[in-house]
């Protein structure tokens, strides 16, 4: 038997893995190869050094910060927005249909007539004193009743036609 | 780097290397001891999360420690590895000892620490040549163990392993300093058996030369000076 197919066996034969029959095949090159006892001899006390080594105590309070870890663990998943994504997708969901059910059934205001408009603007002698422009951004106002506003308008209004 | 008064005993146990193997291949085979504690913590139970962290913190941390060289980086990684552990504990599904999947986590965490550190800076070791020539000044006169040759003795030890490869380091720490057998680290490093028990026999190898200050042969240390001057042609 040669010294390299002898060397993968010494590892086993350290751990008693070996067969019987390589055992027997292994002891026998061990007795007439000083390599190989040389290369046992170093595997056998290079484990021993390091399984000697001390073992050092872990810092005061380790488990504790361990545990008060996991409890701020906790908090911060409150946070995590990709959790609530998922959690809060079924109460999204049943907002989003409320929703639309809600708008569905509300009335569309009216549109505010001229004569509403021209009313709550009119002094006593029943002039018109509401700039035309100034209902470029009020809501409701259709596009009909700012056509006529200008047409009508004061022919001093620079929006009036 | 931790004080003298940290450093309290010598190995994990009075169980030989053997009786540990076979203590760990029957965990395989048999139920994981650490299984009901482990379901306690999926149903919510918070204090026996706490057990197995009480259980298995000196071997995490240490592990580390030897991984890292540095007690803040391990005491990092050793919490990191319990908290990434409660997290992915529904996960787990006992196809392997907590043990050795707790030490799957703890390996690929201090691998990510120590790639995040080599990003970091580069670290300025100083070469084990110039230090091994300190150690034989303080190893001469070593006639009983003591804090302080104690913390000499996990330097050299550390600094010896700091200079195998990574996947070197892994497989001889798992195997000698953590006691683990062949078939949990081939689990843990997910490589096969045959690739685990040539990575131990070279990682021996070289550290033969590394390892020449602790020429002491026991592990009390009181046992004569041995030379490690043996080499492999």
């Amino acid at each position: 038997m040669l010294c390299d197919e002898v060397r993968p066996m010494l590892i086993r034969h350290l751990e008693g893995r070996l067969r019987a029959d390589e055992e027997q095949c292994f002891e026998r090159h061990l007795e007439q190869c000083n390599m190989c006892q040389e290369a046992l001899e170093i595997q056998q006390r290079v484990a021993e050094v390091l399984s000697s080594r001390p073992v050092v105590r872990t810092p005061l309070g380790f488990s504790d910060r361990v545990m008060a870890n996991l409890s701020v663990q906790g908090w911060l998943a409150v946070l995590d927005w990709r959790a609530w994504t998922f959690r809060l997708a079924p109460v999204a969901a049943g907002l989003t249909v409320v929703a639309v059910l809600g708008f569905g059934s509300t009335e569309v205001e009216s549109p505010i007539e001229l004569s509403e408009v021209v009313a709550e603007w009119t002094i006593d002698d029943n002039s018109v004193v509401l700039p035309a422009f100034s209902l470029l951004w009020q809501e409701g106002v259709t596009s009909d009743t700012l056509l006529e506003v200008v047409l009508t308008a004061d022919p001093e209004d620079p929006l009036s036609y | 780097m931790a004080l003298v008064s940290d450093v309290v005993e010598t190995g994990y146990g009075s169980l030989t290397g053997d009786q540990r193997d076979q203590q760990g291949s029957c965990r395989d085979r048999a139920v994981d001891p650490d299984r009901v504690l482990v379901d306690q913590v999926v149903t919510g139970d918070l204090g026996a999360f706490e057990t197995l962290v009480q259980r298995y913190q000196v071997r995490i941390f240490n592990y580390a420690l030897t991984m890292l060289r540095d007690t803040g980086e391990a005491e990092d990684v050793a919490q990191e590895t319990f908290i990434r552990a409660y997290r992915s504990l529904r996960r787990f599904r006992g196809e392997s000892s907590f043990k050795t999947w707790l030490y799957a986590i703890a390996t690929n965490t201090a691998r990510t620490a120590r790639d995040r550190r080599g990003r970091r800076q580069r670290m300025e070791e100083q070469s084990l040549d110039d230090y091994t020539g300190t150690l034989n000044d303080h190893l001469t006169p070593i006639v009983a163990p003591t804090a302080e040759t104690a913390l000499i003795t996990r330097e050299v030890i550390d600094r010896a392993l700091a200079n195998l490869s990574d996947n070197l380091r892994v497989a001889v720490v798992l195997r000698d300093v953590q006691g683990l057998d062949y078939r949990e680290i081939a689990k843990v490093t997910g490589v096969p058996i045959g690739t685990v028990e040539s990575r131990i026999f070279r990682a021996r190898q070289q550290l033969r030369t590394l390892l020449q200050p602790l020429r002491s042969g026991g592990r009390s240390g009181n046992e004569p000076m041995q030379e490690m001057n043996h080499a492999v042609r």
